[in-house]
């Protein structure tokens, strides 16, 4: 305990990267896919307010990940809810 | 912890009024309607208020920590939250407030939701504004509220349980064994109540003597106080300090002081009125428990005699005086209807069922039935058999409610009604006997009720203070219920519910003192001009008195009704807690005019 | 290399903190019995504080439970371990002995503010268990609003070790090496509390509850109907539509033999029927059908509740739903056999449906080890005396609560906490000898 309260953090990190090895690149990979799909959405919605379909048609991502991007940014204050557009929500970037 | 108390009451009497207000989202049960944001920003503009803030749930411990760091950090010395019912949470803030050291009686709780956002869905900007008018007024009830100390009282360490079945004899034997003195008093000449009518019980098979033996046996070597053949006479004082009047059947009058009362005052069996599928008028309709009783002692055998003829096709009907629908069921004699459901009908018509067909094999059971409500430990099993032994189910609605019309020739009857489980076919059913699954209603216990102004439901049945915040304990301080005196419940269910109420006893009794709220009339001696109006108002014995020229309160015995406020003249007589003054204040409050522009929300 | 193994005493040891735990406690610790309670999960509340409103009174069970919640973390009788397994409890010489393990958090919790600045510093996304995979959540991240305590956990097997937690804590309590806090504790009675789970979706192969996205489970939809639920309203997972048409399927995990569960659970008929009402009131043009064989409303209210909901115009349609199916936007389709006519099996398409799962116990001894109790036929907890004492385990000094001994409901979970608290209680005393 007490020696590893004299690890800085950025210490613990690179013992902790360095003893996962490959599986590292794996998360790293993954980030990656999740910032895209972010920044993808958040294109499609910075001027104007859409519905899931809609993004999922300028997107050409399937509407259920779409949906769960939108609650994910919406929970983390980046898209917020517009108006309702027929039987759906249009969302707008924050 | 006391003297603590003390020096912060001083303290607040030479400080300055600073009071905190929070609003409460309630998770969107609030905010949804009202715009807390409007509401937070119109009371700071108030006098008084400090600080005011909002919160998504001011209850959760971060809601609760905003309040104990304001009280710590920027003195604030009163504090209104507005959120749900005070009957939720006005405990859970008062108990903050004691944590940061703050008297508990300078909180004010505004309930903007069951009085507000509930009501006023869709009217969003009036909803906002009732919740500004009444925050404010919960500010100036604050901003006049002096600290305020618990009324303390001593607390017997004696119990009285009325009601000597099984429910009754668990939470005696409970207390019992907790270190408690207990009297258990009962009206008949034994112990056991509604289970010595059973013969073996669901799920166990175990013989419900057996079950009354084994707790019998038990209240008799602990050698608890047992009052048999014993009425209620009265029972006068308030928690801690209760005196119960017992009346023996000599009419003998004997008093026992108790800290608490446990009521297990059980259930009737629901009575079907004369003619009620003709019941009363043939005698081939029994109840069930009728029935229960008369094949108790019947040895098996090829063939089922009832009053010198064989009975081939026995019916049994579901929901006899429960599930009562109003238009269709006649109404009882308050006139309503029971439209609560037994619950444990079901499984015990289908527990008699299999018994019977044990005894009886070669017989036709016909069961007639609404909704097949097996839900417990067990129950299913006993529906699965009696379909599996051949048993006819036939499902009526209440559009259709089994028909009863007598044979011709006075043998038997069929039964007439639509059948769900046909396509809504019409059926006849021959009965050479009915068999009525009757419900239960509340014990007679109508002086007991008046007596103490217990509370009851609308299936008159005692009703609890909240379902789940509080499910055994009535809004009488100091009595429990246990069993079927709630509602109805079967032995295992009665069981719980009286190891539960003995839990809230002994947590009630398990200190010499008990604390209670200060809400209780004062008397300004030297404006009262002794005209002893107030007296004529009390309906609480002893708790308003005159002595030396002016009333005096017993605090433990006032309930702080406020009868004798609005007849004194002199304004010589406030409820603490809710002052005169402090209803001045709040009416000002809430009929404030227009509300100035930067209130009203956009 | 983790730090000394700590001892702990308390009178009763309570396992699970669920709505039946923690009226155990309380109504042992208000007696001025020394509790010691023990959660798994990272915030106490159980399955009820994940609850919209409750039956039969439409309460938030937010403002039911909360306040226990908060009387338990400030009770000074009540020692609180979270996020904390019990690996195995022993009777040695009428008293109790338990290994217990506190997970780590990877942060120190007497340094936490509970700022929440280390989740929003996160970027790695991941489904929220809370909301039953609905939502999201961050690797470290406090599980919920009201949580108690409001400490986050980092998850360790998805953390990308970015650093960027900690770097945005303000009190530097971020410990990525953090190990498991062995603890060792002494009781005198146990109380065991574990609660429930639901049974599995898929489970019922012709519904197709994992495959199709808007098949949804009971406690998915008690979050899209919660206060700050995942969408902010009642949407449906495919593609956020707000639904039109709404349907119950009952009894689709219960009254089973070929799942395995031929009991009743005892709460799906309330819980839909709630659902169903929160939905109208929420969504007021919407259909509502509720597929059922025998709705079984016997409780306290139950009844009145129940008519309630026809009156508001809910349609409960008595019927066999022999499979779902779903076409390609996907709308679930229903194979429904109605039991009031005699017509044929029709195809009925809805927008969501919800399947009324049955309960399961949680723990189970003879499979997940910690104390031998025994259990039932139905793989819940026995009592040993049923009808008089339903509390009475198989074991002297351990008494079990709440839906751990089969599906209840809240109000009979209470009470029978209660219940167990008393008998607790009183062998204690037996035990001292008084």
């Amino acid at each position: 305990m007490e020696e590893e309260k004299k690890l800085s953090y950025t210490e613990q990190i690179k013992e902790l990267r360095a003893r996962r090895g490959e599986g590292s690149k794996e998360k790293q990979e993954r980030s990656k896919e999740q910032i895209k799909a972010q920044k993808a959405i958040l294109a499609v919605i910075d001027k104007e307010a859409k519905t899931v379909p809609e993004i999922a048609e300028a997107t050409g991502m399937n509407t259920q990940e779409v949906f769960w991007w939108i609650t994910a940014m919406r929970k983390y204050n980046k898209v917020s809810d517009e108006t309702k557009k027929g039987d759906y929500i249009a969302y707008r970037k924050k | 912890m006391e003297e603590e108390k003390n020096t912060q009451s001083q303290e607040n009497e030479s400080e300055e009024i600073r009071v905190g207000v929070y609003v409460c989202h309630c998770g969107g049960n609030i905010s949804d309607v009202v715009d807390t944001k409007a509401v937070v920003e119109a009371l700071k503009k108030k006098p008084n208020v400090k600080i005011a803030k909002d919160f998504v749930f001011m209850c959760s411990d971060p809601g609760q920590k905003l309040i104990i760091d304001d009280i710590i950090e920027n003195n604030i010395n009163r504090i209104v939250v507005s959120a749900c019912s005070p009957t939720l949470h006005e405990t859970t803030f008062r108990k903050a407030l004691t944590r940061a050291g703050l008297n508990p009686y300078l909180y004010e709780h505004v309930n903007i939701r069951e009085q507000d956002s509930w009501v006023h869905k869709g009217e969003n900007e009036a909803a906002t504004a009732k919740a500004i008018r009444l925050t404010a007024a919960g500010v100036e009830k604050i901003a006049r509220q002096d600290p305020l100390e618990p009324i303390v009282v001593n607390a017997e360490g004696h119990v009285v349980v009325i009601g000597g079945g099984v429910a009754g004899m668990r939470a005696a034997l409970a207390l019992f064994k907790r270190g408690l003195g207990v009297t258990l008093i009962e009206k008949g000449d034994r112990l056991g109540g509604r289970a010595l009518e059973l013969d073996k019980v669901y799920p166990t098979e175990e013989k419900a003597t057996d079950i009354v033996s084994q707790l019998e046996n038990a209240v008799r070597s602990e050698k608890l106080d047992v009052r048999l053949n014993c009425e209620i006479e009265m029972i006068e004082g308030f928690v801690g300090n209760f005196d119960v009047q017992i009346r023996d059947k000599d009419s003998k009058i004997d008093k026992v002081r108790a800290g608490a009362i446990v009521l297990a005052t059980g259930f009737d069996h629901y009575q079907p009125y004369e003619g009620e599928f003709g019941y009363g008028k043939s005698p081939v309709v029994v109840t069930l428990p009728e029935f229960n009783k008369l094949i108790a002692d019947m040895p098996q055998s090829d063939k089922f005699t009832y009053k010198g003829k064989e009975i081939k096709n026995l019916a049994f009907i579901h929901c006899v005086g429960s599930r009562q629908v109003e238009g269709v069921h006649q109404p009882q004699a308050d006139g309503r209807v029971n439209e609560y459901c037994s619950r444990v009908c079901c499984t015990a018509t289908l527990h008699t069922i299999n018994k019977t067909l044990d005894k009886f094999p070669n017989l036709n059971i016909f069961d007639l039935y609404k909704d097949i409500r097996t839900y417990g430990h067990g129950h299913e099993d006993y529906y699965e058999k009696a379909s599996k032994r051949g048993v006819t189910f036939f499902r009526y609605t209440d559009d259709s409610i089994p028909e009863y019309a007598p044979s011709p020739n006075g043998s038997g009857a069929t039964l007439t009604m639509k059948d769900v489980l046909t396509w809504n076919e019409e059926v006849s059913i021959p009965a050479d006997m009915i068999v009525l699954a009757t419900g239960m209603v509340p014990r007679e216990i109508s002086n007991l009720v008046g007596m103490l102004k217990l509370p009851t439901g609308t299936d008159r049945f005692l009703q609890e203070v909240h379902p789940k915040l509080r499910p055994v304990e009535l809004a009488n301080n100091g009595i429990m219920i246990a069993g079927t005196c709630q509602g109805p419940m079967d032995i295992t269910e009665s069981c719980a519910a009286a190891g539960a109420s003995a839990a809230k006893v002994s947590i009630l009794l398990s200190k010499k003192t008990i604390e209670m709220d200060p809400y209780v009339a004062r008397v300004d001696e030297a404006k009262c001009d002794g005209c002893k109006l107030c007296l004529a108002e009390c309906e609480y014995k002893g708790a308003l008195f005159m002595a030396e020229n002016y009333a005096h309160v017993n605090p433990a015995l006032c309930v702080g009704c406020g009868a004798c406020v609005a007849v004194c003249p002199p304004r010589a007589i406030n409820i603490a807690g809710w002052t005169l003054d402090q209803f001045d204040g709040m009416i000002d409050a809430i009929s404030m005019e227009e509300l100035e522009p930067a209130m009203v929300p956009a | 290399m983790s730090a000394a193994t700590i001892q702990k005493k308390a009178d009763v040891l309570v396992v699970g903190a669920g709505i039946a735990g923690l009226q155990a406690s309380l109504d042992l610790a208000d007696q001025g019995k020394q509790i010691l309670l023990v959660e798994s999960q990272p915030s106490i509340g159980g399955r009820m504080i994940n609850l919209s409103k409750v039956f039969p009174t439409l309460d938030c069970a937010s403002c039911i439970t909360t306040p226990r919640m908060a009387s338990v973390a400030h009770h000074p009788s009540i020692d609180l371990l979270t996020y904390t397994e019990v690996n195995k409890i022993e009777r040695v010489n009428g008293k109790f002995h338990a290994r217990i393990t506190k997970k780590p958090r990877y942060l120190d919790e007497t340094a936490c503010i509970g700022c929440k600045r280390c989740e929003e510093a996160c970027t790695t996304y991941l489904p929220d268990e809370y909301d039953h995979s609905l939502g999201a959540k961050k690797a470290i991240s406090i599980a919920f609003t009201n949580a108690i305590p409001q400490y986050p956990v980092l998850d360790m097997d998805e953390c990308l070790l970015c650093g960027a937690c900690a770097k945005a804590c303000p009190t530097q309590c971020i410990n990525f090496m953090q190990e498991p806090q062995e603890i060792e504790a002494e009781a005198g009675a146990v109380i065991m509390a574990t609660g429930y789970n639901l049974t599995e979706i898929s489970a019922k192969k012709q519904y197709g509850g994992d495959k199709y996205p808007n098949v949804i489970s009971p406690l998915q939809m008690e979050r899209l109907l919660a206060p700050h639920g995942p969408y902010g309203g009642v949407m449906r997972p495919s593609d956020g539509k707000i639904p039109d048409s709404i349907a119950f399927v009952q009894c689709a995990g219960s009254r089973d033999k070929s799942l395995g569960v031929p009991y009743c659970s005892r709460v799906c008929c309330m819980y839909a029927i709630k659902q169903a009402m929160l939905l109208s009131g929420s969504l007021p043009i919407a259909d509502i059908t509720i597929y059922y064989m025998d709705i079984r409303a016997f409780g306290k209210g139950y009844e009145q509740f129940y008519q309630n909901a026809k009156a508001m115009g809910i349609q409960f349609v008595k019927a066999k739903v022999g499979r779902i199916s779903e076409d390609e936007n996907h709308n679930p389709i229903l194979r429904v056999e109605r039991q009031e006519d005699c017509s044929q099996p029709e195809d009925v398409t809805h927008d969501l449906v919800m399947l009324s799962l049955g309960m399961v116990p949680a723990w189970i001894p003879d499979r997940d080890g910690i104390i031998p109790l025994e259990i039932g036929e139905d793989r819940f907890v026995r009592s040993v005396n049923e009808k008089v004492t339903p509390s009475l385990t198989s074991m002297e000094g351990v008494f079990a609560a709440g839906t751990m001994t089969g599906p209840k409901d809240i109000v009979d979970t209470i009470v029978e906490a209660g219940a167990a608290a008393t008998e607790a209680a009183n062998y204690l005393r037996r035990q001292e000898g008084r």
